[in-house]
């Protein structure tokens, strides 16, 4: 019996042939997680009246472009904003979809770069409410670690596995 | 018709703003404390193309030095890095180079 750590999302295509594919390997109870916060980020992307705590959330999500030029900034925010929603909302519908079906351990490239950026997102936002500082470390919280500590650890780790299973193909 | 011509009043343009049109832009990521590192690599190789070495170096300076420019050139051409690292939620500004 091996003591390797299964890989919650691995490369699997080692032949060479045919397009990149990847298996993802989460339980039903990590799939329901990661779907009840992807539901979550989807409400705080539609809000439309977001309150101060939802407003700064969300200006983590949509940082300014031009910080110290005021009209470029209303400019940019104009032309790309609406854009930007639809992108992230895509990514978390993409995810949905594919984490939604029990029967799908298989995903192509698409699909796994969606599952990158849906769950860094997440994680951004989750990091973001928790004020994650620079030296923070979330393992060594011991039991003043809130359930809310537990899930962005678990997003961390994921997001890494995502991160190196991606590596192959840049 | 006029049949005369009569002087014509022409705006010159004025040079320090011409300059200043004609500097070109560069993309700047910062450091934030939540982003994986190992996730900030990636994006720079996906998004521009470099090495597994430069994305590192420049990851780094975002580390240690707050900051890194990671790409340079016209205005419409850095608004779209700046829109595709935000879609990464990294946080990205632009602004003129230096004179």
């Amino acid at each position: 019996m091996s003591d390797e750590p299964v890989a919650p999302i691995a490369r699997v295509d080692d032949d060479g042939v045919g397009p990149p594919t990847w298996r993802i390997s989460l339980g039903l109870d990590e799939r329901a997680i990661v779907l009840r916060l992807l539901g979550e980020m989807r409400s705080l992307l539609r809000g439309d009246d977001p309150d101060d705590t939802a407003k700064n959330l969300l200006h983590r999500l949509f940082p300014p472009a031009f910080p110290d030029d005021e009209e470029k900034e209303a400019e940019y925010q104009r032309l790309m904003r609406t854009e930007l929603v639809a992108s992230r909302a895509a990514t978390i519908d993409d995810v949905a979809r594919v984490l939604g079906d029990d029967d799908t351990d298989t995903l192509n490239e698409s699909e796994v770069v969606s599952f990158m950026q849906a769950v860094n997102a997440t994680r951004v936002v989750l990091g973001t409410m928790l004020d994650v500082g620079e030296d923070d470390d979330i393992a060594t919280l011991g039991d003043e670690a809130t359930p809310e500590h537990h899930l962005y650890g678990y997003l961390s780790w994921l997001l890494d596995w995502t991160v190196t299973s991606l590596d192959d193909t840049t | 018709m006029p049949t005369t011509l009569e002087p014509v009043q022409v705006e010159e343009p004025d040079v320090d703003e011409s300059a200043e049109a004609d500097r070109p832009w560069i993309v700047i990521v910062w450091n934030d404390p939540i982003n994986l590192m190992s996730y900030v690599t990636h994006v720079f190789q996906k998004l521009f193309g470099y090495s597994k070495e430069k994305a590192t170096e420049l990851m780094m300076d975002v580390h240690h030095k707050g900051k890194a420019v990671v790409a340079a050139g016209g205005r419409e051409e850095c608004e779209m890095h700046v829109f595709r690292l935000h879609e990464h939620s990294l946080w990205a500004t632009m602004e003129h180079d230096e004179p």
